[in-house]
């Protein structure tokens, strides 16, 4: 979309390697096309239970394991492109300076609580396995979808920590980046 | 610390971390996730976070977001921003503010496929503003009409924000979309009142253009139909008869890629950008809806929602009173802060103060109107000084208009959702009637 | 004084059967019995974060103390208890919760024993409630969606000829309203809160009036440290208000919620289609393979399938002759 970068409530571009940006691009088009899946099978249960009288079956299930595939593989994206939205009233007018290093603050927090929830999930992923649990019309084993969404949370770890450093090295050189 | 002083400075904690730049979802995860720990202990927390990120991306019910996102996506890039545009200019450009009009008139029929505000407001200025600026419209009132035309994308259904609301409140996303309706459409009747007031006292401002034929003009709805079809086959098929919430959603946004190749020569390179467009805002809501459910995870645990109620029920101020308090404080907040995040942060506190005051209906029409309310006011901080996102954005695509002067041009439109929110309060069944009509 | 805080946590609402009708009772009797020393705080509609499948864990896990919660709401996690969700098995709520407790004690040790159980009990057995048309015989359900509230059922209901639908609960009321389903073998206390009775009029029994088609396994049950942390007589409140001295009161609750909402949708124009004994043998025949299915399975996995079946049964059977 062409839509312009908002010029505030959205953390300052930064400069990362390319082949992280590349990496997150990746993950978020595999999701996207996890999402144009779910799209496409929900569009034809539809239309399998109109003219048939029968929708896929698993259709609500396949969109919910689907879901938190396209959720986590969107996130490393979001972080690159500075999407989350921010408060930004307050310092605007502390310079560029100042931004930057309350950014790199920002991402230290969000990295902190990144490595926490990816390491909760892990065992979550991993007792899902050791109790079987399942779908319950296509018996699908939940922990499948972890190895999809586990890979997606190391990169939005590794995301935020050079976000982090991008943002400290732009505090530190005092540059502007428009 | 107890209770309700404990969920106090949870959220001293908290507007103090997003005053300093800490991403709102990031700082409604660091203090929903430390006070968590500190009120219900730290072993229970790993607990909890096990198994809780997974089924909040993967809840039936949310999956209707990331696809109307890319509804709105696909639809931005089948380009019919521009057929909408046109229309709407074939029938008002000749009069006096006439294309600031149909600026108001292209961002309803928008949002009557897009769901967010933001993507409204982008996508009609492309095309709205340079024609405005082309027959010498002020800045100040071609990106004043399209940045309050844009908010009308969140109360036209179908509506991420209504979508956020209904969860929330255990409403049916149905019904909201439809009781958005008639306020939608007197939002947009509203905003061109405004701008004819507008140029009835400055009439250089937005001088007419020539009037089109009605030859012309027929075949400018010519290229609308497909819009026309989608929006009534999501919205009339979700009411009516079809197909759950995020089933319309799927249909919607299947409907918008056919038009986004047909129409709009999409290819793979024109998806893939589409796909990265969704996963940006997708990642944003989720994020801040992970965090708004960690949050009110240690407040409820502080009991502070219960307590609130409590007080406020005992407190002997009148039901009106507290609906009054609640919408000027969204207007407050929304002067500085992201709409969303907003409802995310308070809806589970305020809904359940809401269903239990007494306005003389039920509760399902109470928590419906009170949505509608709410969605309203937290639109108006889209437009409204310092931070005001849609100004913004096509503040930023308009690069020879100052910032002040944006600010300017939305003034006759915040106005008007002044006037809005008084009628809404006082005839509920603005809202509530076309719901109550199709039972 | 007050020495133990009891939190307790589940999904429905604060005026469910479950809350007015069970736990309210449960926590006046304890708090009376301790001298005002336990202090139970009930948080309904999850109000303490998560979704309802994870409840189990957070009371196993101490992020609550208590949780009440559907065994199947975690297909594959609880094998065993399954047994009662194949078709047929379930009849009033007091005979199933009944039986599930001579079963819990022989069968269910091992699949609950990272908690403390204090109640395994069961709701009236679900009828099917559909919107289209009325079921009156097995060849009526032909073709029709039909959401299925376990996977048992999803096979049963496939092997009856219906097209099995999983959905989650807060969907079904909207899916029937849209057509996106025909039917639903829900309990019928869920009728009113989850605003289905305006839109499913018809209702079918099976064999007899309030013959179901299948159950749920219902479980109530506590932090196991928590439990242990207990001093001997707080521990003795709490074992004379759980298990089977919990059970009968349980399975009246439920049965008069269940009477109370099938009364309101007959005076409310609803009828109810009661299959003939003599044709549900031919319903059960059809789902004979889905019995054997489980028994495979549950074999497969190392324990004695038919044993387990057959102790369900005898357990039915001998809480249904008192
Ligand atoms: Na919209
Ligand atoms: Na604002």
């Amino acid at each position: 979309m062409a839509e312009p970068e908002p010029l505030t409530e959205h953390a300052h571009p930064v400069v990362v390697p390319h082949w992280l940006v590349a990496l997150c691009r990746w993950f978020a088009t595999l999701g996207g096309l996890v999402l144009v899946a779910m799209m496409l099978m929900t569009v034809a249960s539809i239309a399998r239970r109109s003219l048939l009288g029968a929708p896929i079956p698993g259709d609500f299930e396949l969109v919910e394991i689907g879901s938190a595939i396209v959720v986590s593989c969107f996130l490393p994206w979001c972080q690159i492109t500075g999407g989350n939205v921010l408060v930004d009233f307050f310092t605007m007018k502390a310079g560029p300076r100042t931004n930057h290093a309350l950014e790199a603050l920002g991402d230290l927090v969000f990295l902190a609580i990144g490595i926490l929830l990816t390491w909760r999930m892990f065992h979550g992923a991993s007792e899902f396995r050791e109790y079987g649990e399942q779908s319950m019309v296509l018996r699908i084993p939940v922990w499948w979808g972890f190895t999809v969404i586990l890979p997606a949370m190391a990169l939005l770890i590794v995301t935020t920590f050079f976000t982090m450093i991008g943002h400290w090295r732009a505090a530190q050189a005092g540059e502007v980046r428009a | 610390m107890t209770g309700i002083a404990a969920g106090l400075t949870g959220f001293a904690v908290l507007l103090g971390l997003m005053a300093i730049r800490i991403p709102i979802a990031v700082a409604m995860l660091a203090v929903g996730i430390g006070g968590y720990g500190l009120v219900n202990g730290w072993m229970p927390l790993l607990a909890y976070l096990k198994t809780n990120t997974y089924y909040q991306f993967s809840t039936y019910s949310l999956s209707v977001i990331p696809l109307f996102v890319l509804m709105g996506e696909f639809a931005t890039h089948a380009g019919m921003s521009r057929a909408l545009y046109r229309a709407a200019a074939a029938f008002l450009g000749h009069l006096r503010g006439g294309l600031a009009m149909a600026s108001i008139g292209g961002c309803a029929a928008f949002g009557a496929i897009c769901g967010s505000s933001l993507a409204t407001a982008a996508t009609m200025g492309q095309v709205a503003l340079p024609e405005m600026r082309r027959y010498n419209y002020s800045g100040a009132l071609s990106t004043g009409s399209l940045a309050a035309g844009g908010t009308l994308g969140i109360l036209i259904p179908p509506s991420v924000i209504l979508v956020l609301y209904a969860l929330m409140a255990e409403q049916n996303i149905a019904k909201m979309f439809v009781a958005a309706m008639i306020p939608g459409i007197i939002a947009a009747i509203g905003y061109m009142i405004a701008v004819a007031v507008y140029v009835r006292i400055r009439p250089g401002e937005g001088p007419a253009a020539p009037a089109a034929s009605w030859t012309e003009r027929l075949a400018s709805l010519r290229e609308t139909w497909s819009i026309i079809l989608i929006f009534g086959v999501v919205v009339v098929g979700m009411y009516g008869g079809w197909f759950t919430p995020t089933e319309g959603a799927a249909v919607g946004a299947f409907g918008a890629f056919v038009l986004a190749v047909l129409h709009g020569g999409m290819r793979m390179g024109g998806l893939i950008t589409c796909l990265q467009g969704t996963a940006k805002t997708s990642a944003m809501i989720f994020l801040i809806m992970l965090g708004a459910e960690m949050f009110n995870a240690f407040l409820s645990a502080t009991q502070t929602p219960m307590l609130a109620a409590t007080m406020i029920a005992e407190s002997g101020l009148s039901p009106m009173m507290v609906l009054a308090a609640i919408l000027l404080l969204y207007l407050a907040m929304g002067c500085v802060m992201d709409s969303m995040s907003m409802l995310l942060l308070t809806i589970p506190i305020f809904y359940p103060i809401i269903a239990g005051l007494d306005f003389g209906m039920s509760r399902e029409d109470t928590l419906i109107w009170f949505g509608i309310l709410a969605v309203v006011v937290v639109e108006v901080g889209l437009i409204t000084p310092p931070v005001g996102m849609n100004v913004f954005v096509i503040n930023g695509m308009a690069r020879d208009v100052p910032m002040w002067e944006s600010f300017r041009g939305v003034m006759p439109f915040l106005i008007s959702d002044i006037l809005r929110i008084l009628l809404l309060v006082a005839f509920p069944a603005i809202t509530l009637g076309l719901v109550r009509a199709l039972g | 004084a007050q020495e133990v805080v009891l939190r307790v946590h589940h999904f429905l609402t604060g005026d469910s059967p479950l809350e007015v009708g069970i736990l309210q009772p449960w926590e006046k009797a304890i708090e009376e019995q301790s001298g005002g020393r336990i202090d139970i705080q009930r948080y309904p509609s999850m109000q303490l974060g998560g979704k309802p499948p994870q409840l189990f864990d957070q009371a196993r896990d101490g992020i609550v103390d208590v949780a009440w919660t559907l065994l199947s709401y975690t297909p594959g996690r609880f094998p065993i208890a399954e047994v009662f969700e194949l078709p047929f098995m379930g009849g009033t709520s007091t005979q199933t919760t009944m039986a599930l407790q001579e079963f819990q004690a022989k069968h269910l040790g091992k699949e609950l024993e990272q908690v403390h159980p204090l109640l395994i009990h069961a709701p009236a057995a679900y009828k099917i409630h559909t919107k289209t048309k009325p079921v009156a015989g097995l060849a009526d359900l032909a073709g029709m969606k039909i959401r299925a509230p376990s996977r048992q059922m999803t096979e049963a209901l496939n092997a009856l000829g219906a097209t099995a639908v999983g959905m989650p609960v807060p969907e079904v009321a909207q899916a029937l309203t849209t057509g996106v389903i025909d039917g639903a073998v829900i309990p019928w206390e869920v009728f009113g809160s989850l605003r289905i009775d305006s839109v499913a009029k018809d209702h079918t029994e099976m064999g007899v009036e309030n013959g179901g088609m299948s159950t749920s396994v219902f479980a109530l049950v506590m932090n196991k440290a928590k439990y242990d942390s207990l001093p001997d007589d707080l521990k003795k409140v709490i074992d004379d208000n759980s298990g089977a001295n919990l059970a009968p009161l349980a399975g009246k609750a439920l049965d008069d919620a269940e009477a109370a909402e099938r009364q309101k949708a007959i005076d409310a124009g609803g009828t109810i289609h009661v299959i003939p004994e003599a044709d549900v043998a031919a319903w059960k025949e059809n789902t004979k393979p889905v019995f054997d299915a489980w028994v495979k399975a549950a074999t497969d996995a190392g324990h004695d399938g038919q044993t387990i079946l057959n102790d369900a049964r005898a357990a039915l059977v001998a809480a249904g002759a008192k």
